[in-house]
């Protein structure tokens, strides 16, 4: 074998061996994170999906009911809030791709896409929870929602602009009103806004950045409404794993695991939506 | 395809209008609050906020009593996130090569499919899996033979104490990043005309010599996958507070626990609030954040656009 292809074959193997690398954590967390999770809701049964939190000093570590009530009320809430901004957004930019505004909110919405989450979480701080001096799960709600806004923006648009030309040229001919025209295009383009939707949805059930200063957290209720702190999976696994306490590392790591489960669902049903787009 | 423009449209184009401005509004509040609370710290402590690597927090008022340097904290962000693009450079290359070039059809979709996965995974599971797992994994095997053995060199000069540091919120980072660099690079290698690769198969050459053609032929988008990548990894929060250590150091020694920008401002902002300044200053560190963010995806962008086939 001359050198060269003694270097080829070196190479192929290296990157092999480099995707691998860089794949392999993947399983890794899902091996693990099941592994370390899945006992403890084994051993509490039922409890862990009905009940509170326990005190550190019980001998059992209770339940996370108030984190999956609390991730479940603010990703809807968050949804209603954002979905209707984001699309008629996107809708925008796709029936008027030359207007000024388009460009504008093509760019605000890619920067959004890159600022720090912990930022959004500072804004909706200063202008929700500054003022009124209480921590709120409307406060939790309107952040997750401007994390959403850029990704359904994003996403609906595209859908928006893959709508075949033809059509549209076909639905004005018939001499229907923009208005709906917009409708048509919409419905035809409903499964990549379901995905965009998903998408949304999927970001903001994973995110605890956001919800540090305005969620906050509340372990002691179920639910107290929407002016009152709320808990959040991602938030309760991120502040109860870092105390020292046995009981409560239980509960992150059941809820590391209900929170994968969740997530690995979302990511199976969006596939499945994706697969199915045709014209 | 637009008909002129009637009434009618113009009803529409205003009512749709409006929502859309709410997302640049979201922007420019965002903005405008990072800079606005921030100011009052400046006032006190002038530029020196970002120079100065002292964080005492107290109830008398700075300059006298209390003192917020945010230098380990920009420093803690710079060094994580510049190890994490470094490493998951060399993955995400070798990963797109792979996906392109090696693998069959079946493993590209597979490929495709865990890199999707990947990209979407709430980052409070990476931080718990980087607590428990990763951290402890790297100090044992990778931390501690380095210092043991070069520790000559600053960058390895200190003992790992636990497995939270800085080098394993950078192992972490690039972790996480990955599936982001192979979205720009892989849909940059896939626009090189067919015509060039086809002529570089003709010459004969083995794979090695092919990819290291076309790579180069994509050279700006590997500079600018590592300033989007760096946007990317200096951005994140719940990951990297859980494994980054929080302490407030500052040095080469990448071995050592410390603060990056968005731990400092998630451990310490509900205290902040019984302090004065305090707030304003980890205000100021989230506009230091938004300004490193605007800076390096800008350049980012720029490289990005000086690819043309």
């Amino acid at each position: 074998m001359d050198t060269r292809r003694l270097k080829d074959k070196i190479f192929t193997i290296t990157i092999i061996v480099l995707s691998i690398i860089a794949i392999a954590p993947v399983f890794h967390i899902i091996v693990y994170v099941s592994y370390r999770g899945l006992p403890i809701i084994l051993e509490s049964g039922l409890e862990f999906f009905t009940s509170l939190p326990n005190a550190v000093t019980d001998p059992k570590p209770g339940g996370i009911a108030q984190a999956i009530i609390g991730t479940l009320y603010l990703t809807a809430t968050a949804s209603i809030i954002a979905v209707p901004i984001a699309t008629l957004a996107a809708v925008f930019s796709s029936e008027f791709p030359r207007s000024r505004l388009t460009h504008v909110v093509r760019a605000a919405s890619r920067s959004l896409l890159e600022v720090a989450t912990i930022i959004v979480g500072m804004l909706v701080f200063a202008l929700l929870v500054l003022p009124t001096g209480r921590f709120t799960a409307l406060a939790g709600s309107v952040a997750l929602a401007i994390v959403m806004i850029p990704y359904v923006y994003t996403y609906v648009e595209l859908a928006m602009l893959s709508v075949p030309r033809t059509y549209v040229e076909a639905a004005y001919s018939l001499g229907m009103s923009r208005a709906l025209v917009i409708y048509h295009k919409l419905r035809i383009a409903r499964r990549g806004v379901a995905r965009g939707l998903m998408i949304g949805v999927t970001k903001a059930m994973g995110e605890t950045a956001p919800l540090l200063f305005t969620a906050f957290g509340a372990r002691n209720v179920l639910f107290g409404g929407p002016l009152e702190p709320i808990d959040a999976l991602p938030l309760m696994i991120f502040q109860f794993m870092q105390t020292g306490y046995d009981n409560w590392i239980k509960l992150a790591w059941g809820g590391a695991f209900v929170l994968l489960i969740s997530y690995l669902t979302l990511f199976i049903i969006t596939r499945v939506v994706v697969k199915e787009v045709k014209y | 395809m637009r008909p002129k423009s009637s009434r009618q449209d113009l009803i529409v184009f205003y009512s749709l209008a409006a929502p859309t401005s709410i997302v640049i509004i979201i922007l420019l509040l965002m903005l405008a609050t990072q800079l606005g609370l921030s100011i009052p710290v400046f006032n006190v402590q002038g530029l020196s906020t970002l120079t100065t690597t002292v964080w005492r927090p107290s109830y008398t008022p700075p300059p006298d009593g209390a003192w917020y340097g945010l230098l380990p904290a920009i420093w803690g962000t710079m060094t994580s996130s510049i190890i994490a693009v470094f490493l998951s450079m060399i993955l995400s290359l070798s990963l797109v090569v792979v996906i392109e070039e090696v693998a069959s059809r079946r493993f590209r979709e597979a490929f495709s499919t865990i890199v999707d996965l990947m990209a979407g995974m709430p980052t409070v599971i990476f931080g718990v899996w980087g607590l428990a797992f990763l951290g402890p994994t790297l100090e044992k095997w990778v931390m501690s033979p380095l210092h043991s053995y070069l520790s000559f060199i600053p960058l390895f000069s200190c003992e790992p104490l636990s497995g939270a540091t800085v080098f394993t919120a950078g192992v972490l980072l690039s972790v996480m990043i990955v599936p982001f660099m192979v979205a720009i690079i892989q849909e940059n290698y896939r626009a090189i005309p067919v015509t060039l690769k086809e002529a570089a198969w003709s010459l004969g050459m083995t794979r090695y010599e092919y990819v290291k053609l076309n790579i180069n032929m994509i050279r700006p988008v590997i500079v600018s996958a590592l300033l989007l990548g760096f946007g990317r990894a200096s951005s994140e929060t719940a990951a990297v507070t859980l494994v980054v250590g929080n302490s407030y150091n500052i040095g080469y020694c990448i071995f050592q626990p410390a603060y990056t920008i968005s731990s400092l401002i998630a451990n310490q902002f509900t205290e902040a609030q019984d302090f004065p300044y305090m707030m304003n200053a980890l205000f100021a560190g989230g506009l230091a954040l938004l300004i490193i963010g605007i800076i390096v995806n800008s350049i980012g962008i720029i490289y990005l656009r000086r690819v043309r086939f």
